[in-house]
């Protein structure tokens, strides 16, 4: 039993005014069947959605969502604002979608010969500008027109360029072109937005019209 | 190759689905072109913007109507609008939620497989199988050696017996064609109404195959406790369910499920699977079914035959 007596009540769930809430979680820390029952019985619940897609390695997915409660009710990360039950099934939820992202990240050429050479000026974000850059990608996405996103999907997935000219009956010098501009103007966004976002100290950019132009690319 | 040829190949060759001579050339022409380093360096950036999700904390806030920290609310539904992917996941993370809001829904899933016994080893059923052998063969000859001559005559005076039975049958054939002959002219000439008494079903119906969601379990949980067979309020209007099947990657055309009182059927509906929740979604009406224990039998329809895959118990109360 990873849990043993030696483990006190947090503080923060001694003075809350949920005290059912605070009971469950100190008992499941100090390792009580009946509570970690219970929220074992919360987890496989809220899980359920996810357990089609995750069958494959469902039992270590649910060993992942166990460890990552225990850590963050052992750190007070829960501070009360809604009940145990409704943090826990986000909580759940959080890690699902997580693990089912994992699962669907197709890894990329391995590079490992070329590391250092091919990003001479762009050291990878630190972790304090990751969320900020989570944000702007998803700002650039928004403005990029709704044709390179599907091209795109389709690279990300995996397709050839010959397969790719097949489905969508272009020629393939075409689709490189197309390709290419598409990278092009989503980088070019990209630089918009950054110079954007230090020049008046906001990262407030205005949302697109609607859907892009596909003549853009042209 | 030249730079504008390699650059343009950049997405193909991180995708990994070049030719591998294209990609090798690829490759050397990288170590010693700045430029086309740089454009890789791009390309990797083109990734990620095209690779770029509404984060899941995010997403978990949407689903549960809070403000996703430091997004645009307009920016993560247009996203949603365009990407299957974040999309489904918000259904899963939504069906979760109504699982935490709706304590009456149970989850019913497949039953374990049970568990086989585990082989004597190789030598041991060896030895069982000759000695087993041997003593047939003994017992055989034994039985062939004794009885041949004895079963001879049996035999014979069994032969003569079951010619004179079929012959007595083929008698006895002939006249109750000739019987059913007269029924039927009977019949043509005065036909008599048949009534068959039907089953009144309440206004409301027990159940319909038109459903929400929904599940049940033998895990099913409420306020925490485990229970080992489901139970839906009698109170309730619908109790939807979700049956948990795993399909094997070929959902049937279509299913159905009968609900019965014991060994009595109540009512039997068609039910769809639905790919998103990995179920056959379902639903029954607990006041008009009334307190009692329940057997609910799900059925895959192939070729307009119906072949059990599963059943479940659950209980009114």
């Amino acid at each position: 039993m990873i849990f043993d007596e030696a483990v006190r009540p947090l503080p923060w769930l001694s003075r809350s005014a949920a005290g059912e809430d605070a009971d469950v979680a100190n008992r499941f820390l100090a390792g009580d069947r009946q509570a970690i029952r219970t929220i074992d019985s919360w987890i496989l619940r809220a899980a359920w959605p996810f357990e089609r897609r995750l069958r494959h390695r469902w039992d270590d997915v649910l060993q992942d969502v166990r460890l990552e409660i225990t850590r963050l009710l052992g750190q007070g990360r829960f501070h009360g604002d809604s009940s145990l039950k409704t943090y826990l099934y986000r909580v759940v939820s959080h890690t699902c979608v997580d693990q089912v992202r994992a699962l669907n990240r197709r890894p990329t050429e391995d590079l490992d010969d070329l590391a250092g050479i091919d990003q001479p000026h762009a050291p990878g974000p630190s972790a304090a500008d990751r969320g900020a850059d989570r944000d702007l990608l998803l700002r650039v996405l928004d403005r990029v027109p709704g044709e390179c996103r599907s091209l795109w999907k389709m690279l990300a997935s995996g397709v050839s360029y010959r397969e790719m000219s097949d489905r969508m009956a272009v020629a393939e010098g075409t689709l490189r072109v197309r390709v290419l501009r598409c990278r092009e103007k989503a980088t070019r966004v990209r630089s918009e937005l950054l110079a954007g976002s230090r020049g008046n100290g906001s990262p407030r950019i205005a949302p697109k019209k609607s859907g892009g132009n596909a003549n853009d690319l042209r | 190759m030249i730079c504008d040829e390699v650059v343009q190949r950049l997405p193909w060759f991180l995708n990994g689905s070049l030719a591998p001579e294209e990609q090798s050339e690829i490759r050397a022409h990288l170590t010693d072109c700045a430029a086309c380093r740089s454009a890789l360096a791009e390309t990797r950036i083109g990734y990620r913007i095209f690779s770029a999700h509404v984060p899941s904390e995010a997403l978990v806030d949407y689903a549960w109507d809070r403000t996703p920290e430091g997004l645009d609310s307009g920016l993560v539904e247009r996203h949603l609008e365009d990407c299957a992917e974040c999309a489904a996941e918000l259904e899963l993370i939504r069906t979760s939620r109504r699982l935490a809001e709706e304590p009456e829904v149970a989850l019913l899933r497949p039953k374990a497989r049970p568990v086989t016994a585990t082989a004597p080893p190789r030598f041991y059923r060896a030895w069982q199988a000759t000695a087993l052998a041997a003593a047939l063969g003994g017992v055989v000859a034994f039985s062939a050696w004794t009885h041949s001559e004895q079963q001879r005559q049996q035999l014979g005076h069994q032969v003569a017996s079951a010619r004179q039975d079929v012959a007595e049958a083929q008698k006895g054939l002939a006249n109750l064609t000739a019987q059913v002959g007269q029924l039927r002219e009977q019949a043509a000439a005065r036909p008599l109404p048949v009534t068959t008494p039907v089953p009144s079903e309440p206004a409301g119906g027990y159940g319909t195959g038109s459903v929400n969601i929904l599940i049940l379990t033998a895990e099913l949980t409420r306020g925490g406790e485990q229970e080992a067979t489901p139970s839906l309020s009698v109170k309730s209007q619908s109790a939807p369910l979700i049956i948990s099947y795993d399909t094997e990657g070929k959902p049937a055309a279509r299913y159905q499920v009968e609900v019965r009182r014991g060994s009595v059927p109540v009512f039997s509906d068609p039910a769809r699977f639905d790919e998103n929740s990995g179920g056959v979604l379902f639903q029954v009406n607990p006041s008009r079914l009334g307190k009692g224990s329940y057997t609910l039998i799900l059925s895959a329809i192939e070729g307009g035959q119906a072949k059990k895959i599963q059943s479940y118990r659950f209980d009114v109360r």
